[in-house]
């Protein structure tokens, strides 16, 4: 049981490692060739207003702006490696045949599933 | 120009972050209001996507010591997300002005409690919650060898991770002084246990909101990137050389400028 638990942890532990240097490296390339092509536009935030990301992706992915899609795939992606994390330990909780903690491991997913479509709302 | 000035304050973030043991949040958010003039809803957002950055990093780290409860955290992560939800939803109707006041006093709470240590008090009880949860566990410690710990107050646990996920949201840090409070003072946990499980949890609690800031359009590359990567970076040189500073000294003299900071975001949000 123990050792299922500690096999468990490092298993987590490896993909997140690997998972925020990939979010890393993207967020990188994509900040980096952003700044070349786009110049500095830092001081557009002084006032609040938010554009639906939805809408934003569309205007790059028109205007073929890469490196500004790439920022925004490297940042989701850092988003998800603590939903997937929770995906993770549900599964390996359910295969230790541990139910209650793996029904607690879905209804934290299902309530971060709910928290982002709040941003779709609001 | 800006953009490269961010990064660099965002590597020292993440450096003193991790050698003092908080997030990047605490140092992020006042820079990008009060040197930058950023919108406070925007630094909250790029915050919370620093924090679910080295929170993950960290969480990394901590497992493969085996000092994160696992266990404990599912169950509590339940608190947390809950009260991010509840954060983002009270967020999108306060003003920025109260942000700033609230800010400016979780930083002079966040000072004093960084002047207050104490010992641990391990539970010699397991509340039925823990027993039913298996939640009680061990470590080795390398001076007193292996610590059994048992779990007390549930109940009041996940009560006040619910608080502490609405405050994550709200304000775009981590919530880990609360956390640990929780932990360390109601469930009765040995401290290293408590850090390493508030750690844990904190990537789940930043992420449930900074995925909805994200799909708002709060989370903007031009400020989030800079800051994550500068965090990541920080926090990774403060890992290597935190055995080998002054850690209480450096945490002194940080105190000092919390204080100052908490005042100045204060007086920002009341003009």
């Amino acid at each position: 049981m123990k050792e299922d638990m500690e096999h468990i942890e490092l298993r987590i532990s490896r993909f997140l490692r690997l998972g925020v240097m990939i979010a890393g490296l993207l967020i990188a390339i994509g900040w980096v060739f952003n700044l070349k092509l786009s110049g500095d536009l830092f001081s557009q935030f002084k006032t609040y207003d938010p554009i639906p990301l939805q809408n934003f992706w569309l205007y790059h992915y028109n205007q073929g702006n890469w490196s500004r899609l790439l920022c925004y795939v490297g940042l989701f992606s850092l988003i998800s490696l603590p939903v997937i994390r929770v995906i993770l330990t549900g599964i390996l909780f359910f295969k230790q045949k541990d139910f209650l903690l793996a029904f607690f491991a879905g209804l934290v997913f299902l309530g971060l599933i709910i928290s982002f479509s709040f941003g779709f709302q609001h | 120009m800006d953009s490269i000035l961010l990064l660099l304050i965002s590597v020292l973030g993440g450096f003193l972050g991790s050698l003092l043991g908080l997030g990047g949040g605490i140092i992020v958010v006042p820079a990008l209001t009060l040197i930058f003039g950023v919108d406070i809803r925007y630094a909250i957002a790029a915050s919370l996507i620093s924090i679910v950055a080295t929170s993950t990093g960290a969480a990394a780290r901590f497992l493969k010591d085996h000092l994160t409860n696992l266990r404990l955290a599912v169950l509590l992560e339940l608190g947390t997300v809950t009260g991010a939800m509840t954060g983002f939803l009270i967020s999108t109707h306060i003003s920025g002005s109260y942000l700033y006041v609230l800010f400016g006093f979780f930083l002079f709470f966040s000072a004093v409690i960084m002047l207050w240590k104490k010992d641990d008090h391990l539970s010699e009880v397991d509340h039925p919650w823990s027993v039913r949860l298996k939640l009680s566990g061990n470590y080795t410690d390398n001076i007193r060898g292996k610590i059994f710990y048992k779990v007390a107050n549930v109940p009041l646990g996940l009560f006040s991770m619910y608080f502490a996920g609405i405050l994550s949201a709200l304000l775009g840090i981590g919530s880990g002084i609360f956390k640990v409070m929780a932990m360390d003072g109601a469930m009765k946990l040995p401290m290293k246990v408590s850090s390493a499980t508030s750690n844990f949890m904190i990537g789940v609690t930043a992420a449930a909101s900074a995925g909805a800031f994200f799909l708002r359009g709060d989370i903007r590359p031009e400020i989030a990137c800079p800051v994550s990567l500068g965090i990541i970076a920080g926090s990774w040189v403060g890992a290597g050389v935190m055995t080998k500073l002054p850690a209480m000294t450096i945490r002194k003299i940080f105190v000092v400028v919390l204080f100052i900071v908490s005042i100045q975001m204060i007086n920002k949000g009341l003009q």
